[in-house]
């Protein structure tokens, strides 16, 4: 067996309230993301889903446990990873090309072939023609495309994506969902997919781990999906098969909102 | 982008230029009643022209000091003290808010003080510059410089608080080391605080300049002001005051025009 390219070992994370509690955000979490495959976090909101996906980055350390990248102990920021925040993160003093080539320019690459680099993933997100425009003239969908770019250009093995695209309308968001699963088939990236969104998360994902309500959330089930691919996000609802697994889910993830809403 | 809506934004376009020339003729309108019934009442004696002056000798003494030259030089000067106020002020500004920002120590050390400093009515300090410094063009720099340095100091410091953290672990994750957080988003995002603070800060350095000289020196616009107030020649102040206007309102274009080559960035398409 392959060394998976994350490994988390019963990490919990506390946080420090600033009346000086400590409480849980996440708990107990084992966690393996094999090399290649799609996995999602689906869970109620405020659950910790982006916790677990800033301890992977090495963004948090983890107050007890282990994270293991290709088979090291992570300590600082996890150099494998790609991080697509949920906000919006493109600088908005630079222009499109200038933002996605960053990951490149500051890795010390001349600017001439980061540009030209840019360029062609601007081309593959299809942003072709924008490249001298600055964020606040595009639209939401094209920042994030922007954004997908800047991630993949430095050629991360694993790509975290903390709802990417919660932002965007229903059309434009399968748009983009289909884009990703190209760009994603024709990598070898694997990806930690963060969601509240379970249709979402079945039509993209390997699996589908699902997240228990906070606070001291832990991962409470685990999911295959096994629809074949390459799959299309237009389509991929009516398979048979689907429904199945999302009932399946669904069941289980409804008692956790259920408890969620109780709690507040 | 789209095509289809260019009719659309021709006829708004029309209705845009519509209104700004009403806009305009509004504003000559205003300038003529003001000074038209300012003329005509120093002409018929209803406005004491002692006090009052005429507009028609204003202009005349302004032509006549700007061809002659006389005015020139104090202008020059006036200019230079509010230049070097301007650049050393907001570099001091700039670098104190800077490392305040950053260290959270400083700035909570120093914070009494800060507020006590800018508290101080700063007019109050003009007097003692001129003991210090002399009556000439130091004072008037020194003086200009505490009103600077302050807006300057409390823009950037907002500026360096306020960097978006979700940037700078963009840049982080992107592979970026501390000096490259520094250079692509802690400074520029300073930065657009203290352009949006140009206008009050190069408007602050003149002001310090000219008040400075009122108070105390032997050349400069302010000294000449001052000088016509001493032989109540209120031509004299007006005319100072006019061609100071002038000036001033040609530095507000200029500064008008970097403001936004700098933050190009922030305007829309159709404000460009």
């Amino acid at each position: 067996m392959t060394t998976p390219s994350v490994e988390l070992k019963s990490v919990r994370r506390d946080f420090v309230t600033p009346s000086g509690d400590t409480y849980p955000a996440v708990r107990d979490i084992n966690l393996v993301i094999p090399a290649g495959t799609f996995v999602s976090i689906v869970g109620p909101t405020g659950c910790g889903k982006s916790t677990i996906l800033n301890v992977v980055a090495g963004l948090l350390p983890p107050t007890e446990g282990q994270v293991m990248s290709f088979g090291k102990p992570v300590s600082g920021l996890n150099a494998h990873t790609g991080y697509m925040f949920q906000q919006e993160t493109l600088l908005p003093w630079k222009t499109i090309v200038d933002n996605v080539r960053l990951g490149l320019t500051m890795r010390g690459v001349s600017s001439k072939a980061a540009k030209r680099d840019a360029r062609s993933w601007l081309k593959r997100v299809g942003l072709a023609g924008f490249e001298d425009r600055y964020p606040h003239q595009l639209s939401g969908g094209m920042r994030k495309r922007a954004s997908i770019a800047q991630t993949l250009i430095t050629g991360p093995e694993v790509l975290l994506m903390d709802e990417p695209f919660s932002a965007l309308d229903v059309q434009t968001r399968q748009v983009m969902e289909n884009e990703l699963l190209q760009l994603w088939q024709d990598s070898n990236t694997s990806v930690l997919f963060i969601t509240h969104d379970l249709d979402e998360a079945i039509a993209l994902s390997d699996e589908v781990l699902l997240l228990s309500s906070g606070p001291g959330s832990s991962i409470i089930g685990r999911f295959d999906v096994e629809l074949p691919r390459p799959r299309d996000l237009m389509t991929v609802r009516d398979q048979p098969g689907f429904t199945e697994i999302y009932t399946k889910v669904w069941s289980q993830l409804r008692q956790e909102v259920m408890k969620t809403y109780a709690a507040i | 982008m789209q095509q289809s809506d260019l009719p659309v934004r021709r006829t708004a376009r029309a209705r845009a230029r519509r209104r700004r020339w009403i806009v305009h003729s509004l504003q000559v309108a205003i300038a003529v009643v003001i000074l038209g019934g300012w003329q005509l009442g120093s002409n018929t004696g209803f406005v004491d022209s002692f006090f009052f002056s005429k507009p028609s000798d204003i202009a005349a003494r302004a032509y006549d000091w700007i061809k002659t030259g006389y005015i020139l030089d104090d202008l020059a000067v006036t200019l230079q003290e509010a230049f070097y106020a301007f650049v050393l002020g907001s570099l001091a500004g700039g670098a104190v808010g800077f490392l305040l920002g950053r260290v959270r120590l400083l700035a909570e050390v120093f914070d009494p003080y800060i507020k006590m400093l800018n508290a101080l009515p700063r007019v109050v300090l003009a007097p003692i510059f001129l003991l210090w410094f002399g009556l000439g063009i130091s004072s008037k720099v020194a003086f200009g410089f505490t009103l600077v340095f302050f807006i300057v100091f409390f823009s950037t410091f907002q500026g360096v608080r306020n960097v978006d953290r979700i940037l700078v672990d963009n840049v982080r994750m992107l592979g970026g080391k501390r000096r490259h957080v520094l250079r692509h988003v802690l400074i520029p995002s300073t930065a657009t605080w203290i352009f949006s603070s140009l206008h009050v800060s190069v408007g602050f350095a003149i002001v310090g300049a000219v008040v400075g000289e009122y108070l105390g020196a032997s050349q400069g616009v302010g000294y000449r002001i001052a000088q016509s107030e001493g032989t109540f020649d209120t031509t004299g102040v007006f005319a100072g005051m006019t061609i100071l206007t002038l000036v001033v309102l040609v530095i507000d274009l200029a500064v008008n025009r970097i403001e936004r080559r700098l933050l190009r960035w922030k305007l829309d398409e159709h404000m460009t």
